[in-house]
């Protein structure tokens, strides 16, 4: 990572720090919400992102290169797609979690189509949003939601895997 | 965003989604008092979709992993499905 990267990512927690602490103390209301939001936030990625990591180092000790090329790589059938929908699902949490899963399956063979179908599908059929979504708006909208963005996250992996090369 | 300004409340809605980070078990309920307010369900479906497949706020991360390329054609593809949701959502509600 860049200088200036560094720089900002330093400068922007404490801009947000400071602004709600500040906010806070000169009785501000939204100051409050943004101080109880962001220790939620820390809260749960400190909580999240340990275990994840742990999980992470696993699978790359313990699952063999070859079982992964064999069912996710250049030869992989339909099924893999069902797959590897079926481990985002149980992702919780927001692309933090998916991203670093993500890289893992790439790095232990798995094809980048089906790397960037796993980065989709955890965004779009997470298990816990999904109930989330099924119970304020209503399951027709869940269902209509899925059936129309899963051909469409596995079309446009293929589409960025063919853009983007190997 | 009310019946009189379907595509701006679109646009606007999928710009909202895919800028800011908030979470489920915040977005959902929220989407719901929206759309007990009058809000189309078009509007909500552009909003949650791009909330959850486009995320500009995390595109660094992204973009560290997987390079600037993939991680940019991988938002605006979101964005492109999101929209997709959105319209689809306004015909099967018969909100178009």
């Amino acid at each position: 990572m860049k200088k200036h990267n560094d720089l900002l990512s330093y400068l922007i927690p404490a801009l947000v720090i400071g602004f709600s602490l500040g906010a806070r103390f000169s009785g501000f209301e939204l100051g409050e919400k943004l101080l109880s939001n962001l220790g939620q936030y820390l809260k749960t990625l400190l909580l999240l992102l340990p275990p994840v990591f742990i999980l992470i180092g696993l699978f790359e000790v313990w699952v063999p290169r070859k079982t992964i090329d064999k069912h996710f790589g250049s030869s992989h059938g339909i099924g893999a797609w069902f797959w590897l929908m079926l481990l985002a699902s149980t992702i919780v949490g927001g692309l933090y979690v998916s991203l670093p899963i993500a890289y893992t399956l790439y790095q232990k063979g798995t094809r980048l189509r089906l790397v960037y179908g796993f980065l989709g599908f955890s965004t779009i059929c997470r298990i816990p949003m999904t109930f989330f979504e099924a119970s304020f708006l209503g399951l027709r909208f869940t269902l209509i939601r899925y059936a129309i963005a899963l051909p469409l996250v596995i079309i446009s992996a293929i589409l960025i895997e063919r853009f983007t090369g190997e | 965003m009310n019946d009189h300004s379907n595509w701006l409340g679109l646009l606007l809605a999928l710009g909202i989604g895919s800028m800011v980070f908030v979470p489920g078990f915040i977005a959902y309920p929220l989407a719901a008092v929206l759309l007990e307010n009058g809000v189309p369900y078009y509007i909500i479906a552009g909003f949650t979709t791009s909330l959850m497949l486009v995320g500009f706020a995390s595109l660094p991360v992204e973009i560290t992993y997987f390079g600037k390329r993939v991680a940019i054609l991988r938002n605006i593809t979101g964005l492109v499905i999101s929209l997709v949701i959105a319209i689809a959502i306004g015909f099967i509600y018969g909100e178009f």
